[in-house]
């Protein structure tokens, strides 16, 4: 059978779509790293160069995510160069195993999930994940508009964090309190 | 392990503070244990969705920056140019700030009797020169300035505002009341207040954003995406002629369009600005009610009562502009000092800003409702005592203009105290007060820097 190739705008819409998964498998195989964005825009390029070797009908994530665990490994290969902690590859590969299992909808279903966990939350509770997680404002910046330290405001967005897990993970109801 | 402490430990792995030994035996852990395996996904998930919803805008899309593809790239210089040229048509997320230098500052001028503040996140750059680079924050207590873009990019703004340039094509702004003219090419152009993201999309639009009331949006030509900080799912695009304002949930409303709220050049006088203003429109949300009874009421004020703000000659729907002259109001509300249950005084009170040597001008509408004549009394105090005092007969069933003027003889905060001391509690009427309005001006006989 021959293969068919997928036209450029097909490919950006796919590309589109698998960002925040590829996004969630970078940030699984790299916690904690800073230069997140910078490896997927990496992964990005590679997945653009490549574009002709996918097989439209074929499973585009399975592919991105073969390229993207790669790229992450060389990151890590990079990192140990420069005499640094890291991941052992094992952990890698099981980590990259593990999330080859997620469904398509997985995160989707995750993310509504979390938005109504997001509402539940208190104003002040708001505003400092959106300080941590923006990219508009630093942490530091934010604790230092509303008088805190940066250590207490970890503190709290731990709280908060381990507060939206459980939540998302209760499939809780729209009128329930999070507390 | 315990799921306490194994949460702990990949929340310091994700905020790279674990000890070598502690990533050993969390990398053995979430090996050897599904369960811990699906836990540290978990966090993980949580790490990723809660990025994505606070960058809405910016992360569902591919980014790939033709620098880093002329980067990446071995090939021959024709294949690069046909890749970078389909990577900016196609995907069409191109950073700007590629063609555009970092040391290209964006530059500003000051309107008439402005005054400003400049920090530069390096301590050591200029604060004399009217320039801003990444970082740099600009205040002005009271004015207007004027900023350009290397982009292209031009901004009128009104204080009180507070600007910090956060990318050459990226600002936030905290309070101000702002005209944005985006060229075409420098379409992406982002200003954040502290309720609201707003993404240009090639167009004329005006912000305002103030610490006292909802942040609004409003669109004069051409396009832009409007989210709110609160809600990152709320997202508008707004097109010519429309408008949004948060709501009291911080998602985004529908509002009247205003393109007269705004400046897009410098004045060439120096006119008076506004330090506060409240048509109660929003409530009493500014306002400490000190004492007694204060409501808001809008339309018809009992049954026997001739005032109503719908449309009657003799009606609340008036407000002052900066040089108090009185202009179409925005909202039907006003405020009603004072009830059968509660006798004189009631009075309600606000803090606002002062500045040493300038004059004050503080104009308000009043009336009484009902049978008799009321009072209104108005007085601003400094540090506890008064600096002004004037007390007002309300007429009933009439809408009353008045002001005064004060000179202000040092810096800080005045407080500013509406009631209703002396009226009648036995004729039943209670004292009406509508568009409150203080401005600002120099003092011309004095000398001013």
């Amino acid at each position: 059978m021959a293969t068919q190739q997928l036209s450029t705008s097909d490919f950006i819409r796919l590309l589109t779509e698998h960002q925040i998964p590829i996004r969630g498998l970078i940030l699984s195989m790299a916690p904690g790293c800073q230069d997140v964005n910078d490896i997927l825009q990496d992964i990005n390029v590679v997945l653009w160069e490549k574009k002709n070797s996918y097989t439209q009908g074929t499973n585009f994530k399975a592919w991105a995510y073969a390229i993207s665990r790669i790229k992450v490994m060389q990151y890590w290969d990079q990192q140990r160069k420069l005499g640094k902690i890291s991941l052992s590859n094992e952990f890698l590969e099981t980590i990259a195993e593990a999330r080859s299992k997620d469904t398509p909808s997985y995160l989707e279903d995750k993310l509504q999930k979390l938005n109504h966990c997001l509402s539940l939350l208190k104003e002040k509770e708001q505003q400092l994940v959106h300080a941590r997680y923006s990219e508009s404002i630093t942490l530091e910046s934010y604790a230092s508009q509303v008088g805190s330290t940066t250590g207490t405001m970890k503190v709290n967005l731990y709280r908060i964090k381990k507060k939206l897990k459980s939540c998302v993970e209760k499939k809780i109801t729209p009128n329930s309190n999070l507390s | 392990m315990e799921l306490l402490e194994l949460e702990s430990l990949i929340n310091a792995l994700n905020d790279k503070q674990i000890s070598a030994e502690d990533l050993v035996r969390l990398e053995a852990e979430v090996s050897q244990n599904p369960e811990s395996l699906q836990c540290y996904l978990a966090m993980m998930d949580i790490e990723n969705l809660l990025h994505h919803q606070c960058n809405l805008n910016d992360s569902i899309k591919p980014v790939v920056l033709v620098e880093q593809v002329l980067k990446h790239q071995k090939a021959k210089t024709w294949k690069l140019v046909a890749l970078s040229t389909a990577a900016l048509l196609l995907i069409g997320i191109l950073s700007l700030t590629l063609f555009v230098s970092d040391r290209a500052p964006l530059t500003f001028a000051l309107g008439p009797d402005t005054q400003y503040s400049l920090s530069h996140s390096n301590a050591k750059a200029d604060t004399e020169e009217l320039v801003m680079k990444k970082g740099s924050r600009l205040k002005l207590e009271y004015g207007t300035a004027q900023l350009t873009f290397a982009s292209g990019v031009k901004a009128v703004i009104k204080a009180p505002a507070d600007i910090e340039m956060l990318e050459l094509d990226k600002i936030r702004m905290q309070t101000g009341t702002a005209w944005y003219n985006v060229p075409s090419g420098a379409e992406g152009f982002t200003v954040l207040t502290s309720e609201l993201k707003v993404v240009d999309l090639g167009t004329e639009f005006g912000i305002l954003a103030s610490l006292d009331s909802p942040d609004e949006v409003h669109v004069i030509e051409g396009k832009v995406q409007v989210s709110s900080v609160k809600h990152a799912s709320d997202v508008h695009d707004l097109v010519s002629s429309q408008a949004v304002k948060r709501n009291s949930f911080g998602k985004l409303d529908n509002t009247s369009f205003n393109e007269a709220l705004f400046i897009n050049k410098l004045p060439t006088s120096s006119e008076p600005f506004i330090v506060l203003q409240d048509q109660f429109n929003n409530g009493l949300l500014n306002w400490s009610n000190s004492k007694g009874n204060a409501i808001i009421a809008e339309g018809d004020y009992g049954n026997n009562c001739q005032l109503n703000t719908l449309g009657q000659s003799d009606h609340s729907l008036l407000h002052f502009d900066s040089t108090g002259k009185l202009i179409k109001s925005e909202g039907q509300n006003y405020l009603v000092l004072g009830d059968r249950s509660n006798p004189a005084p009631n009075s309600i009170i606000k803090q606002f800003k002062i500045n040493k040597g300038r004059i004050y001008t503080v104009y308000f509408r009043h009336a009484a409702s009902q049978n008799g004549l009321q009072k209104l009394s108005v007085s601003v105090d400094f540090n506890k005592q008064i600096i002004e005092s004037h007390q007002y007969d309300s007429s009933p069933s009439r809408w009353t203009s008045n002001s005064f003027i004060f000179t202000s003889k040092k810096d800080g905060y005045a407080t500013i105290n509406f009631n209703n001391n002396g009226s009648i509690d036995s004729k039943d009427s209670d004292t009406l007060l509508d568009s409150v309005l203080v401005t600002s001006s120099p003092n011309k006989k004095s000398s001013s820097k």
